[in-house]
């Protein structure tokens, strides 16, 4: 198991620099500079001021020049500076990882709360009016769009009914709120993402357990266990859903990108401050350095995720054993 | 504020990008200016509360040296201070500067600096601080792109620590605005390097407001400063949230989350009973749209083509289609609020007649299936503009209408910003473009009209060419005597107007909105933010009640 770990993680060193190649020479291909959107069409900069903007960067070397020493600093775990504001990108990640860490887990939470129950129960009332209902209900969750549900809810829960803040994390007042009112408020932010990115994410795992539940349910061991008389109960949560859910471990595995990457589209409509609007405002404004440093991030965590997910299929899997 | 107005994302063509620079008045030589009233006396009728604002997007260095985004804009102009301002009817007045002389036909100006004025930090503001900012802006290795203005600069001096003695080598007339840039404090970034500074993020000004937290993406805070030079501000705080979605932002104003938005014409027809809290404002913004053409292409040199083209153009149709009635019919490159603007100058009519009888003129007569023709080519070209500006492209397809109707046939093409750029306008390959042009508040088009500057990446990328214009143009940077240069201005209105290199569409208006119980804002040339430091609430509306 060890020499199998071992020899993962060591295979991950050339697909993660094979990545990373790839996305600096697409990055490169984009037409745009990130000095573009600061200098193009403003007439109080002059051609020679652009250039030197260029030369300052250290754009008008080939690229393949910036990717050697962009490489060497990040052998040294330099990420570099952000074009944007000269920050250093691991703080500009640090600073928005938390924010949504914290959506992610409750809205991870909350679907696994829900989709097991209801892939459970599609699964036993198979063909029922229930499992139909069900599944209409997540697929409806996984086709509508993020902000057509979000500003609907914003409209029905923050303006009609004034229950909850429209947008952000934090209320005006936050520092001056008391450590519970402190949460309080954050959930009252959170609760409208949470449910939306939820909502959105039922059908996936629903599904798995249904289909998973499904095949286990024919298995000799369940019929073996119906056979001894145990009750029905006992037969469904003890003995199949515990089966039903190994692949389910693979899947949490493989979401651990997801959980760090964030939702560019919600953050956007939620005014929240994470991860995904960090991304998507850097591929906008070309911002290079932090588009590689949230692309190497999320490639080593999908390489990472990969293989905790491998792991701990075998760790609950008795049968599957890797040499 | 009310300074920024529209913040496009995709970037607008801007003359200036940046909120705080303003308009350009004109003073005749070796006269001393006047501030205004030197030590105002406080004009709030109450002070307390917070005004809340709102912005697409974060800003990026608070420091108006590197600020290039709409968003840093904001928060500088209320942090720091040039050494001169514009005021309400766009007049240069001091700031910093008590008053000022421009001496030697131009070429030297002297800066009388406001005594006693202390930065945030509590230091004192000496002449050593405008020269480490001039400093720093010609400095090659600070990312600044504002060096241009600066560069014009033969020497700085500053004789003793209220006056500061620029010598230009060339008399400039725009320079004066350039000194509305904010001045930095040479104590707090003499050490460390400039680019990456922690003052960027932790800016200490002189300004009306002081900094007190930013959380990247949420807000930025800014306090009142009580020792401010003009007298305290009325509003105890200031707070800028970033909302990125522009339908969020409108749903927090109709929640009173936010205190003011501009608006897009859509959103200010909105119901009626939602804008009872807020008082609403129109004002036309310092910007035009036009229809550009290639003057290199053979199709479009011979002027009869472009008037034929101007006269199949019905403006008001786009403005009330684009703008829902939000803006005015152009007639040339100055905005009607510029004193720049010559009123005088006649639009070209709609006249769908008059534009084939002039085509026909120019050889191009209907064919088979009615499109116009010439020695067996039809009349066709490529219109484009950029991708993500919705104005631009529903008027690109009434003007493709529209010209469909007097046989030319026009394919209309949307591109991404960086290629259509780079690609087809810094390459020349292009027939013609909807594009607009954001305006500072001197009138000094040199870059966008003057012959010696159509090359790769400069401005005139239509290739316009009047030696008349370039002499103007020349002349108008020369001189710092208002009357000379609004008859200079007003010339070159005319004749850009005559010659046709755009067809100018429209000025569209600025639609603000503040929240009622706010009491101080009022239009004027310069908009409406222009006295923001005596906006006020009295003390019971007030929302907002904050310890400090």
């Amino acid at each position: 198991m060890l020499s199998y770990t071992l020899k993962r993680l060591g295979f991950s060193i050339p697909i993660l620099f094979g990545i990373t190649l790839i996305t600096f020479g697409v990055m490169h291909l984009a037409p745009g500079r990130p000095t573009d959107a600061l200098t193009d069409m403003n007439v109080k900069v002059t051609a020679q001021a652009r250039q030197r903007l260029v030369t300052l960067y250290g754009l008008d070397k080939p690229w393949t020049v910036q990717y050697g020493e962009w490489l060497k600093r990040l052998a040294r775990l330099d990420f570099g500076r952000s074009f944007r504001d000269n920050r250093p990108v691991i703080s500009k990640i640090a600073e928005r990882l938390p924010a949504t860490l914290l959506l992610n887990v409750c809205s991870l939470g909350l679907v696994l709360l829900i989709a097991i129950p209801l892939g459970v129960l599609s699964a036993v009332r198979r063909d029922s009016w229930v499992d139909k209902t069900l599944t209409v209900f997540v697929f409806a969750g996984y086709s509508v769009p993020t902000f057509w549900l979000a500003l609907l809810l914003m409209i029905g829960f923050g303006i009609k009914l004034g229950w909850l803040p429209i947008s952000g994390l934090h209320s005006l007042n936050f520092e001056e709120l008391s450590r519970i009112g402190q949460w309080a408020d954050m959930a009252r932010h959170l609760a409208l993402p949470v449910f939306v990115t939820a909502f959105t994410g039922l059908a996936g795992i629903s599904r798995y357990v249904r289909n998973e539940m499904l095949e286990v349910v024919h298995q000799d061991y369940i019929r073996a266990a119906r056979a001894r008389g145990l009750s029905e109960t006992r037969v469904i949560f003890k003995h199949a859903l515990g089966n039903a859910l190994i692949p389910v471990v693979t899947l949490l595995g493989l979401s651990l990108p997801d959980m760090i990457g964030g939702g560019f589209i919600f953050e956007t409509i939620f005014a929240y401050p994470g991860m995904g609007r960090l991304g998507y405002e850097a591929v906008m404004s070309r911002d290079y350095p932090v588009i590689m440093g949230v692309g190497v991030i999320a490639a080593a965590l999908t390489l990472l995720g990969n293989l905790i997910a491998d792991l701990t299929y075998a760790w609950v899997d008795p049968r599957v054993r890797y040499q | 504020m009310t300074s920024k107005v529209g913040i496009p994302l995709t970037p607008t063509l801007s003359l200036m990008g940046r909120g705080g620079m303003t308009s350009a008045f004109i003073f005749a030589f070796s006269t001393v200016f006047a501030a205004s009233p030197a030590v105002s006396t406080p004009q709030c009728t109450s002070t307390g509360d917070t005004y809340v604002d709102a912005s697409i997007g974060d800003a990026s260095f608070l420091n108006p040296i590197l600020a290039t985004d709409s968003a840093s804009g904001d928060i500088v102009g209320l942090v720091y201070n040039g050494l001169l301002k514009y005021d309400k009817d766009l007049h240069l007045v001091g700031s910093l500067a008590e008053s000022w002389e421009v001496k030697d036909g131009g070429l030297r100006i002297v800066f009388h600096l406001r005594k006693g004025v202390r930065w945030h930090d509590g230091e004192t503001f000496t002449s050593k601080d405008v020269k480490f900012t001039y400093e720093k802006l010609v400095d090659p290795g600070v990312r600044t792109p504002y060096g241009a203005d600066f560069t014009l600069i033969k020497s700085l001096k500053t004789p003793d620590s209220r006056t500061v003695e620029v010598l230009y080598k060339q008399p400039f007339a725009p320079a004066l605005e350039s000194w509305t840039m904010g001045i930095i404090p040479e104590h707090v970034f003499r050490n460390g390097d400039f680019n990456s500074h922690p003052a960027n993020r932790h800016p200490i000004g002189t300004g009306p407001f002081k900094f007190l937290e930013w959380k990247t993406d949420e807000k930025i805070v800014l306090v009142e400063n009580p020792d401010y030079f003009e007298g305290r501000p009325c509003l105890d705080r200031y707070i800028y949230r970033i909302i990125p979605d522009e339908s969020v932002q409108f749903l927090e104003l109709r929640q009173e989350g936010i205190d003011s938005m501009t608006l897009t014409p859509d959103q200010y027809n909105a119901y009626p009973e939602f804008f009872e809290r807020y008082n609403k404002f129109r004002y036309p913004a310092f910007m035009y749209t036009y229809l550009g053409f290639n003057l290199k292409k053979g199709l479009f040199k011979d002027k009869r083509v472009r008037l034929a083209i101007a006269h199949a153009m019905n403006k008001e149709e786009i403005i009330k289609g684009v703008l829902l009635g939000f803006g005015r019919a152009a007639t040339g490159p100055y905005p009607p609020s510029s004193w720049a603007f010559d009123p005088t100058v006649k639009d070209v009519s709609y006249d769908p007649a008059a534009a084939k009888a002039l085509l026909a003129e120019a050889g191009w007569k209907p064919g088979k299936d009615g499109w116009l023709e010439r020695d067996g080519r039809i009349f066709e070209f490529t219109l484009m503009t950029n991708q993500g500006n919705k104005l631009r492209e529903l008027t690109g397809q009434i003007v493709q209408n529209r010209l469909a109707q007097v046989g030319i046939r026009v394919k209309f093409k949307i591109l991404e910003w960086s290629s259509f750029i780079h690609d087809y306008i810094d390459k020349k390959d292009f027939d013609a473009v909807i594009l607009g042009w954001t305006l500072g508040r001197d009138p000094d088009q040199y870059t966008i009209w003057h012959s010696d500057q159509i090359g790769e990446g400069q401005y005139n990328f239509v290739s316009y060419s009047n030696p008349e214009v370039d002499r103007l143009l020349e002349a108008g940077r020369r001189t710092y005597d208002l009357k000379t240069r609004e008859k200079i201005y007003h010339k070159i209105h005319r004749l850009i107007a005559d010659d046709l290199p755009y067809v100018f569409l429209y000025y569209p208006e600025a639609l603000p909105v503040t929240h009622k119980r706010i009491r101080g804002p009022e239009v004027a040339p310069a908009g409406i933010g222009w006295n923001f430091q005596y906006w006020s609430v009295p003390k019971n509306l007030q929302r907002y009640k904050m310890s400090f």
